[in-house]
């Protein structure tokens, strides 16, 4: 009896397919053309990883499907190469980015290969080839032309260790992701994207889409849109060292105003030099010493006590005119809303705790609770509150919003969670931004004829001593003239970050080859927008948001034909159909995984991926809310020791691979 | 991975090379006769199901039904030489190498990636016969073949040539008779 050898028929079907362009895929206009993707991978130095393989197969899978059943398919592949791993190597060894990078993708790509993928490698794109990066400081001319990119003086986490800004989400417990370097919070100048001017139509655009729920919810969650009101608070200039003004706040309670009794300051905020009495000086400053030195997830959700210090100031509620004390407390950001609150200790739980553990009073003021016991967030009658006594809480809203315009003391108002996107990197292997500084200290943009801007070629990849970007060593490149002024120029030195180049990789794909445009209108016409896009939850919000952003700019430059990139998204879990776990007792009630051991006869049950909702980033019983088991975690530690796909296919062939990837899941256990 | 169901998987792709694959064309136990109705309804329903599920990206399930038709195909005798090449398609997105080896053994000269998606018949799917259990006095007696499109007078009469049924319906007088089509025929007997 023959026996089945993966071993011989794989690579010669492999080869088969290279040499007779099986997967090309041409750009026929009158056929119906599908669009898969998949997020493309960092070139990492380990290789490609089995967990890589399950989307790949099953974006390959439906490729391979579609093409038979008639459409004209798109399923390109390439890489995310810029990135921290390939410079930090380059520092250690000298060996140039570009060339650790290449090296990786030759790797990644053979095994890739290996695995059957019916990839068109005719459209491979690489973000760091200078061919594709012109075309990203292209679409950064666009970004800067209409007014969305800016310079700011703005509060980052800076990491001396790694010599560059980290973003938010880089930085975990006040230190580096990467690495595990300290971070401290420090004022930089920096390169924004101006995010928010598009965070309505980021929100408004998701109903337009086939995505899970969870995926949009956080989406929406990131942006945090909140309907409230800004109102105005008078210094009680007496007590604050004469200064004169009013200390805005942005609250989306207004109804509970005449519950506030003191306020808190961020520890940046810019009044607080001014109102500073003298005895509290010295206990302010140290505070706000101290406050630098956090993240902004250390100072909000991870910590447990509330600390702050007093001002020695006090200002003036303005509808009651009553004189309430002024705060620095690290739990408040300068950067949500004004920089400052108005607390409500009876009303809002941080500001209960806070209020505990300082003595401040606490006043009712919508019946319901027992503020005394715990603050009381849910609906009632107010109470204590003047002219809105007796009212629920969505009319009184209303009412003190208008009572507040009228008297010019606030204005109902609208405020995001959502920042402006911090954009620059003290680092070398990115993209140069096209940007010069002129000698009299303005800055333009070099024109989109002088594109591509090169990075240079250095020998030492090191932050210069003073704290510049590595790219302040390049003498040459540095120095230049505005072909437009004749005055003498210096180069930006930051680069862009890492998610630069993945924000439009999607568009590159459409046209790869084009060297007179990013893309040609006709094929972006024909192929947009991604009818599939699959990849992992850990990209859900954030690369998704940044690409959803760019797209909608491009979308108003007339560049692009749709409002948003990605059609339908589906995450591999979901694919997979993992299940996520509880368990029941014998009488029928059913208990989170974390309450198993009280009940020792209870029995393990799965909700579906499908049927699960999400809240806070995790996955909840969908009727009895309790947090659930993610099923993959086991599976993943149970594929653990197999790192690399390689060793799989060497054993068993890359069909087996296939089809065990595949077959993962609860029902089959 | 996991040990035990890689094993799955892999036994199953060797199980179909087996089938299908003799040293170098096609396994001696694939012929030129005719499909039999049931095996096409098995083919037409393995290719509804893993059509719709991929459409779908249920693919543990379209991957289960295939796992399913093949070890159908092994109690055969001989595997109709009509079922291997829609059978291989249908396998082909998920092993692509396999089934390339498959089509081109089948004197196919493209890639079976090239090749239309079989299409399934409905009309197939509807089996002609079902099991019907045959009850005297709530007891089973006997389980009969019957067209699925029998009346009750029919299933009766097919009812009453069972030999069991026979006996147990020996002397005694038939007061009623419930038929519940596709699934049950009781006799009320005394």
């Amino acid at each position: 009896m023959t026996e089945y050898k993966p071993q011989e028929i794989e690579p010669k079907w492999q080869d088969y397919w290279e040499a007779n362009h099986t997967f090309r895929t041409e750009d026929d206009f009158s056929r119906p053309k599908f669009y898969v993707l998949d997020m493309f991978p960092y070139p990492s130095g380990s290789g490609l990883h089995v967990g890589h393989c399950e989307g790949y197969t099953a974006t390959d899978i439906v490729a391979r499907y579609k093409k038979c059943r008639g459409f004209n398919v798109l399923h390109p592949m390439g890489w995310d190469a810029f990135g921290l791993p390939a410079e930090q190597y380059a520092i250690e060894t000298g060996t140039h980015p570009a060339v650790t990078t290449q090296k990786n993708i030759d790797t990644f790509k053979k095994q890739l290969r290996r695995l059957g993928f019916n990839y068109d490698w005719q459209r491979e794109i690489n973000t760091t080839d200078v061919e594709y990066y012109r075309w990203t400081q292209w679409i950064f001319l666009k970004l800067y032309e209409r007014g969305l990119a800016y310079m700011a003086e703005v509060p980052v986490n800076w990491c001396p260790a790694l010599g560059t800004v980290l973003a938010n989400e880089e930085v975990i417990d006040g230190k580096s992701e990467r690495g595990g370097y300290p971070v401290i919070r420090k004022p930089m100048r920096q390169w924004m994207l101006r995010i928010t001017a598009y965070a309505d139509q980021l929100i408004e655009d998701l109903d337009l889409l086939d995505w899970p729920d969870y995926l949009k919810d956080m989406q929406r969650n990131w942006i945090g849109r909140s309907l409230g009101a800004e109102v105005d608070f008078a210094i009680d200039a007496e007590t604050a060292n004469g200064t004169h003004g009013n200390i805005r706040v942005f609250t989306t309670r207004p109804d509970t105003l005449f519950g506030a009794t003191y306020m808190v300051l961020a520890p940046e905020h810019a009044l607080v030099d001014a109102i500073t009495s003298t005895e509290q000086r010295s206990a302010v400053d140290a505070y706000r010493e101290e406050a630098s030195r956090k993240s902004d997830l250390q100072r909000t959700d991870l910590q447990k006590g509330k600390t702050g210090v007093f001002t020695g100031a006090y200002a003036i509620n303005p509808v009651n005119q009553e004189r309430i004390p002024v705060w620095i407390a690290d739990y408040v950001l300068a950067s949500y809303g004004t920089g400052a609150i108005m607390a409500v200790p009876g009303h809002d739980e941080r500001d209960w705790e806070f209020a505990k553990t300082f003595g401040l009073p606490i006043v009712e003021v919508v019946a319901g609770g027992d503020v005394h016991e715990a603050a009381y967030t849910g609906d009632g009658k107010l109470v204590n509150s003047g002219i809105l006594d007796g009212m629920d809480v969505p009319t009184a809203k209303k009412t003190i919003a208008a009572w507040l315009e009228e008297r010019g003391a606030g204005k109902g108002a609208i405020n995001y969670k959502l920042r402006d996107w911090l954009f620059s990197r003290q680092r070398y292997w990115g993209e140069p931004f096209p940007i010069i500084h002129r000698e009299d200290g303005t800055h333009t943009a070099i024109p989109e004829e002088a594109l591509p801007l090169r990075l240079p070629e250095l020998e030492d990849f090191k932050p210069t001593g003073d704290g510049e970007p590595p790219l302040a060593r390049a003498e040459e490149w540095l120095k230049t003239t505005d072909s437009a002024t004749g005055l003498a120029a210096m180069r930006e030195t930051n680069t862009m970050p890492q998610w630069a180049g993945s924000c439009w990789y999607y568009l590159r794909y459409i046209d790869p080859k084009n060297n007179n445009a990013a893309w040609d209108p006709e094929k972006e016409k024909y192929w947009m927008n991604v009818d599939l896009y699959v990849g992992g939850t850990e990209h859900a919000v954030l690369h998704l948001l940044y690409a959803r952003f760019w797209h909608k700019v491009l979308y108003d430059c007339g560049l692009v034909s749709t409002r948003e990139p990605f059609q339908r998204i589906v995450n591999q879990g979901m694919i997979l159909g993992l299940a996520y776990e509880y368990y029941e007792t014998p009488d029928g009630k059913r208990i989170p995984f974390y309450e198993r051991d009280k009940h020792p006869d209870a029995l393990p049950r799965t909700v579906h991926a499908d049927d699960i909702v999400w809240k806070d980033e995790k996955a909840v019983h969908p009727e009895d809310g309790f947090e659930l088991l993610e099923l993959t975690e086991k599976m993943s530690k149970s594929r653990g020791n197999v790192v690399n796909p390689d060793q799989v296919i060497d054993e068993f062939g890359a069909d087996t691979l296939r089809l065990y990837e595949m077959f993962m899941g609860p029902s089959n256990r | 991975m996991e040990p035990s169901k890689r094993g799955g998987v892999h036994r199953f792709l060797s199980r179909v090379w087996r089938l299908f694959c003799g040293d170098d064309g096609l396994s001696d136990k694939v012929s030129p006769q005719a499909a039999s109705a049931d095996t096409l309804r098995e083919l037409h329903k393995t290719i509804k199901k893993v059509t719709e599920d991929t459409e779908e990206l249920r693919f543990n399930t379209a991957i289960a039904s295939m796992m399913e038709f093949v070890n159908y195909l092994y109690k055969l005798d001989a595997v109709p030489h009509e079922v291997v090449a829609p059978f291989v398609q249908i396998l082909g997105p998920y092993a692509p190498h396999l089934t390339e080896e498959i089509w081109q053994r089948l004197g196919n000269t493209e890639s079976i990636s090239l090749a239309a998606w079989p299409t399934y018949d409905e009309s197939l799917l509807v089996s002609a016969s079902y099991p019907l259990a045959v009850q005297i006095m709530g007891k089973l007696r006997a389980t009969v073949d019957c067209p699925t499109d029998a009346d009750e007078a029919t299933a009766v009469a097919i009812a009453q040539q069972d030999d069991n049924v026979q006996k147990h319906l020996e002397g005694k007088t038939i007061r009623k008779i419930v038929f519940v089509k596709g699934r049950i025929l009781n006799f009320v007997a005394n």
